[in-house]
């Protein structure tokens, strides 16, 4: 098969190759240009679970890849690459380099299906990096709802808008006492770059969330895709801030008082007579002060 | 060989993904439906969410269509992009025509080395000339005007279709259509062809306009579903889409659960709580069910579970095509399991089998798999209204306050009264250890022997009745399938019978519990069979194998998927046997 068609800004040891079919404005793929970035120099595989993650791996001639990657069962990314960590353990290698294991999976396979494994590889604090790129439903098999789904959006399962919240993963994984939590913007790339750059100084289980717009599931504009991703920062919808040791809390983008109109309205999934705007500010504003306050109790040793 | 039926007619409308095909395709399917046609589409699609490659591929013609021809008549593309990854599902014959977009650059070499005639019609640039128009729908004007549909009726279908985009899309669209239908050199090319397609409306019948997983959901409803647990996964999750608002309407619910582990045990607990409940998959969901389904035959609880087959093993060929999970639906649990394995032979049988099965289940109180693939659960068919009768099935037998009760009672079928929690009955411990009579605990083997026995006892002793095989034809040769293969197996024999070849085609509905006295009687007089099945591993023949003794010569005809197997490769297989 031919690969005449590479672009010619095309860099061999980019993480994701250029020609993969995924949808336009896609945050997953943006988020995996940004972690292959972060990533350069690095010595690392990839765990992936049955995902839009692992579609991707599929079109380009070989594979969208450009490093090791194992297709994981939906439920067991974590317990995959806690072998993959074990192994990477056993062979230490002399240069004194370090061998990373990353999980990339998106909501179904983190908050639904893969919860116990997630959980188990947490608590036995695995050495190892799980990055959930969360795009807020089933993407890969027509848009089901998930329980990363929000309130009120509509989803091939809810067509008149999901009646519950989303789960609060990271205080989940906090609750785990696990060294290092945080969360994800691709609006915010050096927030993104110095979060993974963090992470691969420390020693067992790392938590990343990642917020990944899906325009084809979310009915948005693919061009609008960082827009939305950087209102929801700025409104206090996607706060972005890490949590270390399960306990100790900073806030990295403080709010600017954006509108969180601004967001949804710009999404065809919150269309319906269900969404009550001034309850989802009041939950934004609660939500934001909780996290202040758990900040200024939270202990850093000097930095 | 080509269609013997000069009125048949298949059609491939293919693009990238996201370049409306599909749409195209099921526009296609309901105009000729208005037409008078009947007809089958297909979708043939990558795994990929978008960007990938799509096709419909359309087969319609004046008598009822259950599979896809040998060959493709028409080849419409939209562009080109990727159509090397699917050419080898559109097979091509040399009066083949095709229709491209000369702003799609050069036909691809798997097209052009066959030297065929094309038509280039700029669907593309037709397309700008409209402000919201696509180029598919200018394509649906071009197939319409080729085929002799009548433009009026495609308004309507426009109309219906994009409704809720609102009414610029709707008159642009329509604006689209009338473009492609009156295209200049199409309207040429087609005054100097016979295009055999014309149906007449006032000639046939009602019609559905089916597809395989519609078909189970709607069987399902008519045995009683009240409850259904989904958990996504291709292809089985649009049964699910389609019972959500169905069963809402019924007072019956729908809930999503976190994985498959959970689906199936949210449907033996609705079970237990009294109301007919299952939910639908595919193999690797089936092999995380395994476990409870286990437990719902240990504890005599009724569970449906519809089984969508795909490419296997692991996630495999998700969006395609094979009949691989039989060895796990038969032998995929653990201990000594007897349950029900059914499967359905095309569109109209779906809603047959899995009403059968849901009502086998409850009459029963064990699990009930049905099986249907890709192939037919995607599809859609233009057929004739589902006409069935099925047998007397008891429903689900309760039990009342008694101080005596015994859930698992020995009875003579092998059937106990269940106790409804909630209602007013007795209670009782529905367990998966194995038990007494009463339910208590036990590992006494004189127990575990009783149980085992009344399990075992209930599925052998029904008396199932003539649904158990779909048999057609007569003659010294048979046709031994299931699935949607039995719909190839049937055409196959149809043109041989044209030839004067009879050929008799025995589709297996019920395969477990086996009915190896009812088709010894079926195959009496035969002295060929020819085993068809859509596996590698030929899963089909060594279950025949292990639950029949055939007194015939036998031979196998199993390929994998996902390309389906045709009439014509079946027709070959027995002309050359022969």
């Amino acid at each position: 098969m031919s690969i005449e068609a590479v672009p010619v800004n095309f860099d061999p040891d980019c993480l994701l190759r250029p020609g993969n079919t995924n949808c336009g404005g896609c945050g997953m793929s943006n988020g995996l240009t940004m972690l292959g970035r972060a990533l350069e120099d690095e010595h690392y595989s990839m765990v992936i679970p049955a995902c839009c993650g692992i579609v991707t791996a599929g079109a380009y001639p070989t594979t969208g890849y450009n490093v090791p990657v194992v297709a994981s069962t939906f439920a067991s990314s974590p317990a995959f690459a806690s072998g993959v960590a074990a192994v990477n353990a056993l062979n230490e290698v002399d240069d004194g380099g370090k061998r990373h294991v990353i999980c990339w999976a998106g909501d179904g396979g983190t908050y639904d299906i893969g919860m116990a494994t997630l959980s188990a590889a947490a608590e036995r604090n695995e050495d190892l990096i799980y990055i959930c790129y969360d795009n807020e439903i089933y993407g890969n098999t027509g848009g089901q709802r998930s329980s990363a789904t929000p309130l009120t959006a509509r989803t091939a399962t809810t067509p008149r808008g999901k009646g519950e919240g989303k789960k609060n993963i990271i205080k989940i994984m906090a609750a785990h006492r696990i060294p290092y939590a945080a969360t994800l913007s691709i609006a915010h790339p050096d927030d993104f770059r110095r979060k993974i750059r963090q992470a691969l100084k420390i020693k067992g289980f790392r938590f990343f969330l990642m917020h990944s717009p899906c325009p084809t599931g979310w009915k948005t504009e693919p061009a609008e895709t960082i827009e939305l991703v950087s209102l929801a920062v700025r409104s206090g919808i996607f706060p972005l801030y890490e949590v270390f040791d399960g306990e100790n809390y900073r806030i990295n983008v403080e709010p600017d008082g954006t509108d969180p109109e601004e967001y949804f309205d710009k999404q065809r999934r919150f269309r319906g007579p269900e969404m009550n705007i001034s309850s989802v500010k009041r939950f934004v504003e609660a939500r934001m002060k909780r996290l202040k306050r758990l900040e200024s109790v939270s202990e850093f040793d000097a930095d | 060989m080509t269609s013997n039926n000069n009125c048949d007619i298949s059609i491939a409308v293919t693009g990238s993904g996201g370049a409306g095909s599909i749409t195209a395709g099921e526009l296609l399917l309901s105009l000729a439906g208005k037409n008078g046609c009947f007809g089958m589409m297909r979708r043939s699609f990558g795994p990929q969410i978008r960007g990938g490659e799509a096709a419909a591929l359309v087969r319609l013609g004046p008598q009822p269509i259950e599979c896809m021809n040998d060959h493709f008549d028409l080849w419409l593309a939209l562009d080109w992009q990727n159509a090397d990854r699917f050419a080898d599902e559109i097979p091509l014959h040399p009066g083949s025509l095709i229709i491209a977009d000369p702003a799609a650059g050069e036909t691809p070499e798997v097209v052009r080395h066959l030297g065929l005639e094309v038509l280039e019609v700029a669907m593309k640039a037709l397309s700008k000339e409209v402000p919201l128009g696509r180029p598919n729908m200018i394509a649906l004007g071009v197939l319409a005007h080729w085929l002799d549909f009548c433009a009026d009726e495609a308004g309507k279908l426009i109309d219906h279709a994009f409704h809720d985009k609102g009414g610029e899309v709707v008159n642009d669209s329509r604006a689209a259509f009338t473009a492609g239908f009156t295209e200049p050199g199409i309207v040429e090319a087609r005054s100097r062809r016979q295009v055999p397609t014309r149906c007449d409306p006032a000639s046939v019948g009602e019609r559905w306009d089916l597809s395989g997983n519609e078909g189970c959901g709607l069987g399902a409803i008519r045995g009683g579903l009240r409850f259904a647990a989904a958990y996504p996964i291709t292809p089985a999750s649009d049964l699910l889409e389609w019972l959500a608002p169905r069963l809402e309407k019924l007072g019956g619910s729908l809930l999503q659960a976190e994985d498959e582990l959970a689906s199936i045990n949210m449907v033996i607990g609705a079970s237990f709580g009294g109301v007919p409940s299952m939910t639908a998959t595919s193999g690797p969901g089936l092999a995380l069910m395994a476990e409870a389904l286990g437990l719902a035959v240990a504890a005599e609880v009724p569970a449906l579970v519809v089984n969508v087959q795909r490419g296997g093993p692991s996630t495999g060929i998700p969006t395609k095509s094979e009949q691989v999970d039989l060895d796990i639906a038969l032998h995929g649990m653990h201990g000594d399991a007897p349950h029900l394995v059914l499967a359905a032979l095309d569109h109209a049988d779906c809603v047959l089998t899995t009403e059968w099965a849901l009502r086998l289940a409850e009459a029963l109180q064990t699990v009930a798999i049905v099986l249907t693939d890709q192939n037919l659960a995607q599809s859609r068919a233009l057929i004739p209204r589902p006409q069935f009768v099925l047998p007397e099935i008891p429903a689900r037998k309760t039990a009342e306050a008694d101080d005596s009760y015994e859930r698992y009672a020995i009875t003579p079928d092998g059937v106990s009264p269940m106790a409804i929690p909630g209602t007013e009955c007795s209670t009782y411990v529905a367990d998966g250890l194995e038990h007494t009579e009463s339910g208590k605990p036990s590992t006494a083997a004189a127990d575990h022997a009783l149980q085992l026995d009344k399990r075992q006892r209930k599925i052998d002793g029904f008396e199932y009745g003539e649904h158990w095989a779909d048999v057609q034809g007569r003659g010294d040769i048979a046709i031994l399938t299931w699935g949607s293969t039995a719909s190839a197996a049937r055409e196959a024999a149809g043109r041989l019978e044209e030839d004067g070849t009879k050929v008799r085609v025995i589709g297996l509905r019920l395969l477990m519990p086996a009915s190896p006295d009812r088709l010894a009687a079926v195959l009496d007089g035969v002295e060929h069979v020819l085993v068809v099945e859509q596996s590698h591993g030929r899963q089909f023949y060594r279950y025949l194998r292990a639950y029949y003794d055939i007194e015939a010569d036998v031979r196998v005809l199993a390929r994998p998927g996902p390309l389906l197997i045709a009439p014509g490769e079946i027709v070959r297989e027995l002309e050359e046997w022969s």
